[in-house]
């Protein structure tokens, strides 16, 4: 699953989910569950984000210390 | 000795037309009237130019004879073919030989009578009865001819030589580096001779002395001197040296003469001179490749030429071996800096490369961070965004929910008519209810 998870794929997902929700006819029945999904998806986009920010900076970290 | 009348010997000439028979005359006779005859003629003397000829052969006699008297000639040769044109015979007694010596070598020192000297003589014509011979005897001569004689032969010698390039035509071979083979015409045993060859072992140098024994002096130097030369030329020689010890200026002759000259000229060796004299230079000289004074000096400086080439070897091989080592000096300087310049070069290049990657590296890292901010801030605000949607967060604000009868969210009065069963769910529960009425906005 983790292997599979794209940032991009979540990120459109949670966008829509979004719009939905800043529209007029947000369906009251469904909000909870799409808040609920919205923020989840949040969590993951954030630790993907997190993941990647820490991978770079090993990555460099790594080089700079083949430099010196 | 008696006057002589002429008149007195009239009847002797013999007419040849004479009928009568003529008186006949002794030998003897003859021969006192011939010498009467020329005694009185040549009364006062005469002065009569001419070369000594065979003197030097005699003058070894002249101390055993009685009044020293010394035989010779004078003759006379065609300037041009050295031909004989004429020839008397001469005496010189004891105390005039001794007076013309005196004068002679008073006026040029050294000047004594030898074969080949021209010489202007006052003599008295004599005539010897045993042998019917004419002679003069010498009583006086003038020098002063003599010596202009040399002189001018030897100047004309000297003009001949230059006019067919023969007087520098030695001068013109170069004397070789390191003649250590010297062909020596000198009169072996001489002084000269030991001198030479004593200052050339000296030297320690390994000199090989060819030696070619020639008279030094008299009539026989011209032709033996020319040989020795000649013979040299076929020889593997670098230098031909003539040398003898000092001698008087009469002595020197041969070196003046033209057989001597040409083949000094025409060597194909450097001939040197050093003929030990110390007044005049000879022609030998003048035609020489180099002249010095003595047999000595001569070999001084074939030793010296030795010397200069061996310095010359031993300085240009101490450059050799300096220039080497400013050479290899020269070099490593230059590879070290080479080796500098690169060493910098590439800490430079590295250096800006370092920075570059320093850069780029910062760039990314910026970018980055940038980028991260962005979807952070992006996915905070979302949040927000979907925390502020949730109903849980309405309900709290004092907004309520309105349900049918179907549990269908109500959002317009059109949706629900009066009468019609309701539920409201507020923060903390739900209320049922019945629509009692309803109004449009």
């Amino acid at each position: 699953m983790e292997e599979k998870f794209s940032y991009s794929k979540t990120l459109k997902e949670l966008q829509k989910i979004l719009e939905e929700l800043e529209s007029e006819n947000v369906e009251i029945d469904k909000l909870s569950d799409n808040v609920k999904r919205a923020v989840t998806l949040i969590k993951l986009l954030r630790e993907k984000l997190k993941k990647t920010e820490t991978e770079i900076k090993e990555i460099v970290k790594e080089f700079d210390e083949k430099q010196a | 000795m008696k006057k002589t009348d002429f008149s007195e010997l009239g009847p002797l000439f013999v007419s040849m037309d004479d009928e009568k028979p003529a008186a006949a005359l002794t030998v003897s006779q003859l021969n006192s009237q011939i010498k009467q005859i020329l005694n009185s003629a040549f009364r006062d003397g005469v002065w009569v130019c001419g070369e000594v000829y065979r003197y030097d052969l005699d003058i070894v006699k002249a101390e055993t004879r009685p009044y020293g008297q010394v035989y010779f000639e004078l003759v006379e040769q065609d300037p041009v073919t050295k031909e004989r044109k004429a020839a008397i015979s001469a005496v010189m007694w004891g105390d005039d030989r001794i007076k013309i010596y005196e004068k002679m070598s008073a006026a040029v020192s050294g000047l004594v009578l030898k074969d080949g000297l021209q010489i202007k003589a006052k003599c008295f014509v004599d005539f010897y009865p045993p042998q019917g011979k004419v002679q003069l005897r010498i009583l006086d001569i003038e020098p002063e001819y003599t010596v202009g004689k040399m002189a001018v032969e030897k100047k004309l010698l000297l003009e001949k030589l230059q006019a067919t390039g023969l007087l520098n035509k030695n001068k013109q071979i170069e004397i070789p580096p390191v003649p250590l083979n010297v062909g020596l015409i000198t009169s072996v045993g001489s002084a000269a001779y030991n001198d030479f060859a004593d200052e050339l072992k000296k030297s320690g140098y390994s000199f090989k002395i060819y030696v070619c024994d020639a008279r030094m002096q008299g009539p026989d130097l011209e032709n033996e001197v020319r040989q020795a030369i000649y013979t040299f030329d076929k020889y593997p020689i670098d230098v031909i040296a003539i040398v003898r010890g000092g001698g008087s200026a009469s002595d020197l002759m041969g070196f003046d003469k033209e057989g001597v000259a040409v083949a000094i000229a025409n060597s194909s060796k450097p001939v040197l001179t050093g003929i030990g004299h110390q007044i005049d230079r000879t022609v030998a000289d003048e035609v020489a490749n180099r002249s010095f004074k003595t047999p000595t000096a001569t070999a001084q400086f074939i030793v010296e030429q030795v010397r200069i080439f061996e310095e010359e070897t031993e300085n240009l091989f101490t450059r050799i071996l300096e220039e080497k080592d400013i050479f290899l000096a020269n070099q490593s300087e230059r590879l070290k800096n080479i080796s500098k310049e690169v060493k910098s070069l590439s800490l430079l290049f590295t250096q800006k490369l370092g920075n570059n990657i320093e850069q780029v590296k910062e760039k990314i890292m910026w970018v980055t961070e940038k980028l991260f901010e962005t979807r952070y801030s992006r996915l905070d605000e979302w949040e927000r965004l979907a925390n502020s949607k949730k109903p849980q967060n309405i309900l709290k604000m004092g907004f309520t929910l309105l349900y049918d009868a179907e549990n269908k969210i109500v959002k317009s009065v059109k949706n629900i008519s009066v009468g019609s069963k309701m539920t409201v769910e507020l923060r903390d529960g739900k209320i049922g209810g019945t629509v009692t009425s309803k109004e449009r906005n």
